[in-house]
């Protein structure tokens, strides 16, 4: 299977509680290609950016709405693709997301999982990974709460600004 | 860091930045033992659990036992549900998959399974 990149070259985080629709340039969503697909995400990376001190309460999270709609990503400031470039074209590739008609909203389940990536957009850089498909972040399908997880930050986040991708394989 | 394969690593860099205090974190309502303040550097062993699929950050001070589940022989987190029977998650996965397959297909159904995994409940 290929490794796709999800990545979003400069967005300025917000503070968002759970189950609050996220704002737009603010997240990056990851959605399920079909109702069907298998998303095992194995990195996430943030690196700072900010000029000023900038707590961040990132969190990756399964989302209890998804996000309807999706805007195409723009060219040169995001992109979601194949780190292979021989890999063959997906029929319904997962979509990466940073607004949408609809934002979409981090779940507030106590009993889903999600990532806690604290670290200071200034200077700061953080990063998850998983070494074995046991240890992946793993989505089904493209419908809440377990088709889309979002990057997002948490209440107490200060705005700053951060670059981040997503590593992930469909399956 | 030398890994095992069945782990994952959370690298937060605080060398060249102001960092995150412990203040910091007591203000935003988290755990302030996870602070990583100026020009410090955290590197951390995270496994996920078999059955809900919550990455967790090992504590290397950790003195109790951890989770493990003897059926499925991976390791699981300190949650109840998590602990009162094996409900592995790409099991569950696998079988929503499946019944989401049939569905589209029009095939027959599978039936209910007996334990989902607590990141599926409900679905």
């Amino acid at each position: 299977m290929t490794k796709y990149s999800f990545m979003v070259n400069s967005f300025t985080t917000a503070a968002t509680a759970d189950a609050a629709a996220l704002t737009t340039l603010t997240y990056m969503a990851l959605n399920g290609g079909s109702a069907t697909q298998r998303n095992d995400i194995s990195e996430v990376y943030i690196g700072g950016q900010a000029t000023s001190s900038a707590p961040q309460y990132m969190v990756l999270a399964r989302d209890s709405t998804v996000v309807a709609t999706p805007t195409a990503l723009s060219a040169g400031s995001a992109a979601n693709g194949p780190l292979d470039p021989a890999a063959a074209a997906l029929a319904a590739p997962a979509v990466g997301a940073v607004t949408g008609g609809t934002q979409p909203q981090r779940s507030n389940s106590a009993t889903l999982s999600r990532i806690n990536l604290t670290f200071n957009a200034f200077g700061g850089i953080t990063r998850w990974t998983a070494m074995d498909p046991n240890e992946y972040f793993k989505l089904l399908g493209n419908t809440a709460s377990n088709g889309e997880a979002s990057l997002s930050g948490f209440t107490g986040t200060t705005a700053g600004l951060v670059g981040a991708h997503i590593v992930y394989e469909t399956i | 860091m030398r890994l095992r394969p069945s782990e994952g690593h959370l690298l937060v860099d605080h060398r060249a930045s102001p960092g995150i205090t412990a203040e910091d974190l007591m203000r935003a309502g988290l755990d302030p033992s996870m602070a990583v303040p100026e020009g410090k550097i955290l590197e951390a062993q995270t496994k996920t659990c078999a059955h809900c699929n919550d990455v967790v950050i090992m504590n290397p001070n950790r003195v109790r036992p951890r989770g493990h589940c003897r059926k499925c022989n991976k390791f699981i987190c300190d949650k109840p549900e998590c602990n009162q029977e094996c409900t592995p998650v790409d099991k569950s996965l696998d079988h929503f998959q499946e019944q989401a397959f049939r569905k589209e297909a029009g095939y027959n159904l599978l039936p209910l399974l007996h334990s989902v995994s607590p990141l599926l409940k409900g679905q």
